[in-house]
């Protein structure tokens, strides 16, 4: 060892040092470093950056999720690169102005990254792909809904409108528009100034109405129109208690932690000890209203569904007599008040 | 000192929010790093102030610390290192005035000890002249007595080069050392 080729002056010295009195400190200063560390770690395992979970996932397979990542990525790109064709068509017959940063929640507009039963995307945040240009909405895979509180079919804005492009796309080539119906000719809707195309024989279209607030899914055809595969109306009401229920999320439960859980991306903070983390375990389906406080989502109703629907979307809420979105157009449930028809960016149950 | 058996499932728990393993982790350490800060800079406060610092970066991090085979209480004592290079950073200097007297001795009667105080306070001036890389590997081996496979880790140096640093750090004392003594004696010997 090191210590072994010490010459005796050397060794006097190292003996000098071994004997400088040791620093002690004051019991005084100790505690309040203890208490003002305690403070910080308590603050820090309530931020939604805390989730030990996430991050020992991210260890284990990061090369499955930059891979991920990668495609997920390239698919944006094209499809970035799609809808802005699409935009600059639609432009010439309109002076509506993309304008997706004075986005406000009262205009119910998302855009989602939905994941199609052909690919392994699922909303999280290790493969939540980078948004490429201003005209993307930002990240959010995460496909929660930012909904108006006071009405039921909002009305179009009266600020100007904005555009929302079709920017969230996966390995399929699914597109999901959201926002105010603006005009209705046919089987062919207009949000925007995206020109969609629903089925003639879609049982939503006896039912819409200008102003309407819809999410659609569907795919580009060359020449720009969107050819709707889902359409779902928005029902954007408050919980019949009063509760405000700005914001609505679907989807898988990724990860819980105490009475954190991450579900579908979105952090989200339960009372602890709240009678539903007792049944609650990674991978349930659930459907959340609540309140956003900064990131994180401050549940006024939770339902939990263990086994994924059929068509893809999750299950009712159990809470009747608050109105949730309403299932519309494709899907089975209608007239029942719960479900939707919206996919809320859980394609694939798998 | 050698790593605590159960320092992963500690570190485990702490980071599942256990405040219990916080505490544990805190109290295991917090006297080892203390002492090796407080040789490092000019005063007690400042030493406790870094030493705080230290374990608020701790349990920041903690969530996303991962056991790469650095012992846990190396990846602190590297927190204090680069802590104590920013406070100098910082100040823009290494100071080498005293810093004995600012500290608390547990001597209960200190004017007996004169001499051996001389000697410490010669040491602890002669080590604050060294280069910090050399101060931090004298007192981490020989001062907090860990082990030259955690000082590898911790300073980010090959054995070899940790070898033959040490080999000139020891020389760099004993001249610095000796440099003391020498205008020491100048100086008693004028007013003598």
């Amino acid at each position: 060892m090191i210590d072994d080729h010490l010459t005796p002056e050397e060794q006097k010295l190292t003996e000098h040092l071994r004997a400088m009195p040791r620093r002690t400190l004051r019991p005084a200063a100790r505690a309040a470093i203890r208490e003002q560390m305690m403070s910080e770690f308590r603050a820090r395992i309530d931020s939604p950056e805390w989730q030990p979970e996430i991050v020992e996932r991210r260890r284990v397979t990061p090369v499955l999720l930059r891979t991920v990542g990668l495609v997920a990525t390239l698919a944006i790109v094209a499809a970035v690169v799609f809808a802005q064709e699409a935009i600059r068509q639609a432009a010439t017959t309109s002076t509506i102005t993309p304008a997706p940063t004075e986005l406000q929640p009262t205009q119910l507009q998302a855009i989602t990254l939905v994941p199609s039963s052909t690919t392994t995307l699922a909303p999280s945040p290790e493969n939540t792909p980078t948004p490429l240009n201003q005209e993307v909405v930002p990240a959010t895979s995460v496909p929660f809904t930012l909904a108006p509180s006071d009405t039921l079919t909002p009305a179009p804005p009266t600020t100007a409108p904005v555009v929302v492009p079709p920017t969230a796309v996966d390995g399929a080539g699914v597109v999901v528009v959201e926002g105010p119906v603006s005009r209705i000719d046919g089987n062919r809707i207009t949000i925007y100034s995206f020109d969609i195309e629903i089925a003639p024989q879609d049982p939503i279209l006896a039912s819409l109405a200008v102003g309407d607030m819809v999410h659609v899914e569907g795919s580009l055809a060359p020449s720009g129109v969107m050819i709707a595969s889902t359409v779902g109306r928005f029902v954007s009401a408050p919980p019949a208690d009063g509760t405000a229920g700005a914001a609505i999320v679907n989807g898988r439960v990724e990860a819980i932690n105490g009475n954190q859980l991450v579900a579908n991306g979105v952090p989200v903070r339960l009372t602890p000890g709240d009678p539903i983390l007792q049944r609650l375990k990674v991978g349930d389906l659930v459907e959340i209203w609540g309140t956003f406080e900064g990131s994180v989502l401050i549940p006024t109703q939770m339902t939990i569904s263990t086994s994924a629907p059929a068509s893809g979307n999750p299950a009712p809420p159990s809470n009747n007599g608050n109105p949730s979105p309403q299932g519309m157009g494709n899907d089975d449930n209608n007239g029942n008040g719960s479900g939707n028809g919206m996919g809320m960016g859980m394609g694939d149950d798998d | 000192m050698q790593p605590v058996p159960d320092e992963q499932r500690t570190i485990a728990r702490a980071k599942q929010g256990d405040e219990e393993a916080v505490t544990l982790l805190y109290e295991r350490y917090v006297d080892l790093i203390y002492a090796y800060i407080s040789y490092r800079v000019e005063s007690a406060e400042v030493a406790e102030d870094l030493t705080s610092e230290v374990f608020l970066r701790m349990v920041r991090s903690l969530g996303s610390y991962t056991d790469r085979g650095l012992p846990f209480r190396a990846w602190l004592f590297r927190i204090a290192a680069n802590l104590i290079t920013d406070h100098y950073r910082h100040k823009n200097k290494y100071p080498v005035s005293p810093i004995h007297d600012h500290f608390e001795s547990d001597e209960p009667n200190p004017f007996e000890q004169v001499v051996e105080d001389q000697e410490q306070l010669d040491m602890q001036l002669a080590l604050r002249t060294l280069p910090t890389q050399y101060q931090d590997l004298l007192l981490l081996h020989f001062v907090e007595d860990l082990p030259y496979e955690e000082i590898v880790k911790i300073m980010n140096k090959s054995a070899a080069a940790l070898r033959a640093m040490q080999y000139r750090a020891l020389k760099s004392l004993a001249q610095q050392l000796e440099k003391l003594h020498r205008s020491r004696s100048a100086i008693w010997g004028d007013e003598q």
